[in-house]
């Protein structure tokens, strides 16, 4: 199959987490949890791991950190190459909230999107087209591309 | 009961009043003018022509005076006009009528002239326009100016203009008590003509009053009613959101397990654990309608742009594709308009049609046809969608409640194709939030037809 690689998976709902570490474990990866944004660049910074799958809300408000963060992951040397994998729970878009991959995966730098709840599957594939693509298409953030 | 106060009327409604009184006055003049010039110089009477020209100069000149002071008070002071002003100005033209009108009368027989019932004409319209006081103060001015003029002329020191072959009785030389008589009889009109009116104008305004309190009042309760329905959707939203997020969990967990990523599981086991899979990704679509239409009842925040109905209907296409393979479901898209653009919300208008067509296929049998048309409006001021489905169709007993949140026809609710009863909601939802209608017709087993209007005029503020 495919190649064992370091996962790192920042969400905040542990059994979504878990249910993802063990789809990704089943596949030999070794897979870093980190429950915050805050945390998760930490230990992107001290893992480098070679794909990261980032949650886009975190707490009960809903806040939409994980745009933030993907931002900053991007402005951090380190981090900026890692391609991210978002995860988004926008499966009927929101008024006001016109989330969709097809239109902000222009300015959101973040290199593919998988919606909540996630397909085994899916997210198996997923992570293995970034593994293979190696590096983010958007490491020199502001700028998309080679 | 509320005591009607010394009351000005509001700015606008006097402002309106002032505009009526020199219109009225222009009327005024004209006819004027045209009785002056008949009785002198068609039927003969011997007039002084030229006092009556004078004082019909003098109304046309301070008609125009009040014309221009009227514009200058609502263009330069409208905003902190004081209605004292106003009334200030009401009052003076009130006055100068009066004493052009007892010019006039003086020069044509004074009180021997029936013309000085036009003196009642003035009180009404004081009444009307101004302040109870004020209209009483007016009523004593004319008779004041009257009873000088009879005075007066009876005195001798004023001459008396009798129009001969106009009146048939010299009375100044005749009755003092008959011209008693008649003042008085004129003095009581008047004082009762202000009586009556003001009473009757006092009792529209508290009617008028109370009116606008009531309205208030509904007003108010309409906007807490408003408020309490935001609020509603709110709880509704936190609600939805946390079971959201614990089915999504659900959800994610039974999938590992199905894909047997933990190891393989019995058949038994993997048949419960399916049927908890199915329902939980049932409850969850449930609660992502639900939490879509909490959200837009609370926020009406849609962004409308203009967009390519052949791009949208493409897309969703696409999203269909499998599904219509699978049921072997023909999917038509017909557009009768040249590159029809409509104006909505790209998010929404793909929702909208997302669910039509989701029950469009859900309801037709294998080998059914699904046709989506977009038209121009016979009227030509929108756009029209239609969405028609050669399935089961929608009985007439369901047909007028289908619109309603959590409705299922009867017919469908113990059916391998569970519902949630809000597609429809949201759907309707939508439409009204785009200034549009939604009809349907229906005949069971035939199919249904979804008839969805859109205004193609765009709302300006959306832009």
């Amino acid at each position: 199959m495919g190649v064992q690689a370091k996962v790192l998976i920042i969400e905040d709902d542990p059994d979504t987490a878990e249910a993802m570490r063990i789809t990704l474990e089943a596949q030999e990866h070794h897979v870093v949890m980190a429950s915050d944004p805050t945390q998760g660049l930490e230990t992107a910074r001290k893992e480098k791991p070679d794909v990261i799958i980032l949650d886009v809300m975190f707490g009960k408000k809903e806040e939409s950190k994980g745009f933030d963060y993907a931002v900053k992951m991007r402005q951090d040397k380190t981090v900026a190459p890692i391609p991210i994998l978002m995860i988004t729970a926008v499966n009927i878009r929101h008024p006001g909230f016109n989330f969709s991959p097809d239109t902000d995966e222009e300015f959101l730098p973040v290199d593919d999107f998988i919606e909540k709840p996630a397909q085994p599957k899916e997210l198996v594939q997923k992570v293995q087209n970034l593994l293979n693509m190696k590096t983010s298409t958007w490491k020199n953030w502001p700028h998309k591309g080679e | 009961m509320r005591e009607v106060p010394e009351r000005y009327l509001p700015i606008k409604e006097l402002s309106m009043r002032v505009q009526w009184l020199i219109r009225l006055r222009w009327i005024a003049i004209v006819c004027l003018f045209i009785v002056i010039t008949t009785a002198r110089y068609v039927v003969g009477l011997d007039l002084s022509e030229l006092a009556f020209y004078v004082a019909n100069m003098l109304l046309l000149a301070s008609n125009l005076c009040y014309t221009l002071v009227h514009r200058h008070l609502i263009h330069s002071e409208m905003k902190n006009l004081n209605p004292a002003n106003m009334n200030i100005f009401i009052n003076f033209q009130i006055s100068f009528d009066l004493i052009l009108l007892t010019y006039l009368l003086h020069f044509s027989g004074g009180i021997e002239n029936p013309f000085m019932l036009f003196y009642i004409f003035h009180m009404v319209i004081a009444s009307i326009l101004l302040s109870n006081r004020a209209a009483y103060m007016q009523a004593c001015f004319a008779v004041g100016m009257f009873g000088c003029m009879v005075f007066f002329e009876l005195s001798g020191f004023l001459s008396h203009h009798h129009i001969r072959g106009f009146i048939p009785l010299e009375l100044m030389r005749q009755n003092r008590l008959y011209i008693l008589g008649i003042f008085s009889a004129f003095t009581a009109t008047l004082y009762v003509t202000v009586y009556m009116t003001t009473s009757i104008v006092n009792t529209l305004r508290k009617r008028e009053g109370e009116l606008e309190t009531a309205i208030g009042r509904l007003e108010t309760a309409n906007t807490m009613l408003e408020h309490k329905d935001r609020e509603k959707s709110r709880y509704v939203r936190t609600l939805s959101h946390d079971i959201k997020g614990s089915l999504t969990a659900i959800q994610s967990c039974l999938k590992v397990v199905l894909d047997g990523l933990v190891g393989a599981v019995a058949s038994k086991p993997t048949d419960l654990i399916q049927r908890a899979e199915r329902r939980s990704r049932r409850l969850l679509r449930f609660v992502e309608e639900l939490l879509y239409l909490s959200t837009i009842r609370a926020e009406n925040n849609f962004r409308k742009y203009e967009l390519s109905f052949s791009d949208i209907a493409g897309s969703i296409r696409t999203e269909f594709e499998p599904v219509l393979a699978e049921r072997n479901i023909d999917l038509t898209v017909v557009e009768h308009t040249e590159q029809a653009m409509i104006n909505v919300d790209p998010d929404a208008f793909h929702q909208l049609l997302t669910q039509l067509l989701d029950n469009a296929v859900k309801y037709t049998p294998s080998g059914g046809i699904v046709r989506i048309e977009l038209l121009r409006s016979i009227d030509h001021d929108g756009v029209v969608l239609t969405v028609a489905d050669t399935g089961s169709g929608i009985a007439d007993e369901d047909l007028p409640y289908i619109f309603e949140d959590f409705y299922q026809a009867e017919s469908i609710i113990n059916t391998e194709t569970p519902s949630t009863g809000l597609g429809l909601s949201i759907v309707r939802q939508i439409v009204l939030m785009h200034e549009g209608k939604i009809t349907v017709e229906s005949k069971t087993g035939e199919g249904s037809i979804f008839r969805l209007t859109f205004p193609t005029i765009p709302n300006k503020m959306e832009v």
